[in-house]
């Protein structure tokens, strides 16, 4: 039992440093293709981590629709741009060393904050389930749930009108 | 689960920060737009890994991670109640709106309002709800008040931009909306006013608020020779004087009924008084000006 757990945590760390490395390598990266090709990786790397803490169905969620869905726009968009999809033309601008500076003093001031709070654990790690999800998000969530679904309203009116010819 | 809280949360915080660089870094939209990806996942760790090990609900962190992502459509036919006629007066209202600045086609928009019928026949289960005998502050008193104001600012969009068109029909259907959400503001004052005050000086209160919009609204249309606010106003009035001659008077207690006829009573001479002064300086001036002509 303990060296399954042992296992388990080392993949699970193993996991986060991956996914730490493909997010450098998206953001970093000259060719925008590949930074795509990285961020696919990131999420998938995301949703495994959600299995390891048991949310199953928002892993299975995070495959379908960031996988799925936002990734194939994305390598759309870069496809279909001439501009984007070249490889010779950086894609960073001047503000690389401030932005490092901020991030790693950011990073420094979080984790402290991290390690200095005292967080309360549940006895035992809790789980949940999809039926439940689903009760509490047609019962306590209703009304941010029905603002959600205005808001991909507005969105599918929105491209239409964006993409409707001019005349 | 072996790991403690805090690596994940560094590890979610590291992962937020290196999208946060390529945010700033990246030189156009799509570049910019993965890294935010990116940060959005970092914020969708935590929430999972408070719902997992934190005292907290796990459905509340999970729900709020569907939230982030899933952006989902709702199907009607799962909700219920107050929520049901929310969504449908919003979505209605928001159709009709989209749907105008799109088409730019009034005679098209017009035939949209009668989707407003759904949430209007819904609503009645809010009007006569029981809730009301215990307070105003809930889920009916928000239906109705919604309700209303989408009704106002639906109709008085489109009477705007029909003006600037130009073209004058004679009842139409922003007419109609503002009309009704009217109706229902009025409905709202009394419910609440009943709900949160005794009986008979709800009543009052009520009635002298109606009065004094009706005045308003007539002598408005007295300026502006509007069919519709004179109706309006004449309707208020009307409901008033009914209201009283047929209950108030026989129910009231003998200090109430004084002083609800006499607010009213000196509210109408006043407006007799100022309409029968704007019509005389109207004629004085017609007259001057036959004189001059």
């Amino acid at each position: 039992m303990d060296s399954f757990q042992l296992l388990g945590s080392v993949v699970l760390y193993g996991f986060m440093v991956g996914i730490l490395a493909t997010a450098v390598v998206t953001v970093t990266v000259r060719n925008l293709f590949h930074a795509a090709i990285f961020l696919a990786f990131t999420l998938l790397g995301v949703a495994i981590i959600y299995f390891f803490m048991h949310a199953e169905f928002i892993a299975a969620i995070q495959i379908l629709l960031y996988v799925g869905a936002i990734m194939i726009l994305v390598i759309f968009a870069i496809m279909l741009t001439a501009k984007l999809s070249d490889p010779n033309i950086s894609q960073s601008n001047r503000q690389k060393v401030p932005t490092l500076v901020l991030t790693i003093g950011t990073a420094i001031l979080f984790i402290t904050a991290i390690l200095r709070t005292p967080w309360q654990l549940a006895s035992q790690p809790q789980t949940t389930d999809a039926v439940k999800l689903g009760q509490a998000l047609m019962g306590e969530f209703v009304f941010p749930f029905e603002v959600i679904s205005l808001v991909l309203l507005v969105a599918l009116i929105g491209a239409i009108a964006v993409a409707r010819s001019d005349e | 689960m072996t790991v403690p809280i805090q690596h994940i949360l560094i590890f979610s915080t590291l992962l937020f920060l290196t999208g946060l660089y390529g945010a700033i870094t990246r030189r156009n939209m799509v570049g910019i737009l993965m890294s935010i990806e990116i940060m959005l996942n970092a914020v969708n760790i935590n929430f999972i890994a408070f719902s997992r090990l934190l005292d907290v609900s796990p459905e509340v962190a999970q729900v709020f991670v569907i939230f982030i992502i899933v952006l989902a459509a709702a199907t009607a036919a799962e909700l219920g109640g107050a929520a049901l006629t929310f969504a449908y007066t919003i979505e209605s209202s928001a159709i009709i709106i989209v749907s105008f600045l799109l088409t730019r086609d009034l005679s098209i928009v017009q035939r949209f309002g009668w989707l407003f019928l759904g949430p209007i026949i819904l609503s009645a289960e809010s009007i006569v709800s029981r809730s009301w005998e215990n307070g105003f502050l809930h889920n009916d008193f928000f239906v109705l008040l919604v309700l209303a104001l989408v009704l106002m600012i639906t109709g008085a969009f489109l009477f705007l931009d029909k003006k600037e068109g130009g073209s004058e029909d004679e009842v139409n259907m922003p007419t109609i909306l503002v009309v009704v959400g009217a109706t229902y503001l009025a409905l709202l004052v009394w419910l609440t006013l009943h709900s949160v005050l005794i009986q008979d000086v709800a009543t009052m209160v009520s009635l002298t608020i109606y009065t004094i919009v009706g005045l308003v609204l007539f002598i408005r249309s007295g300026v502006t020779n509007s069919v519709t606010l004179r109706f309006g106003g004449i309707a208020l009035l009307g409901f008033v004087v009914f209201r009283l001659l047929i209950v108030e008077v026989w129910q009231m207690e003998l200090t109430g009924r004084i002083i609800t006829f006499f607010v009213i009573g000196l509210l109408l001479i006043s407006t007799a008084f100022m309409g029968r002064k704007k019509k005389l300086e109207h004629l004085v001036e017609d007259q001057n000006s036959e004189h001059l002509s």
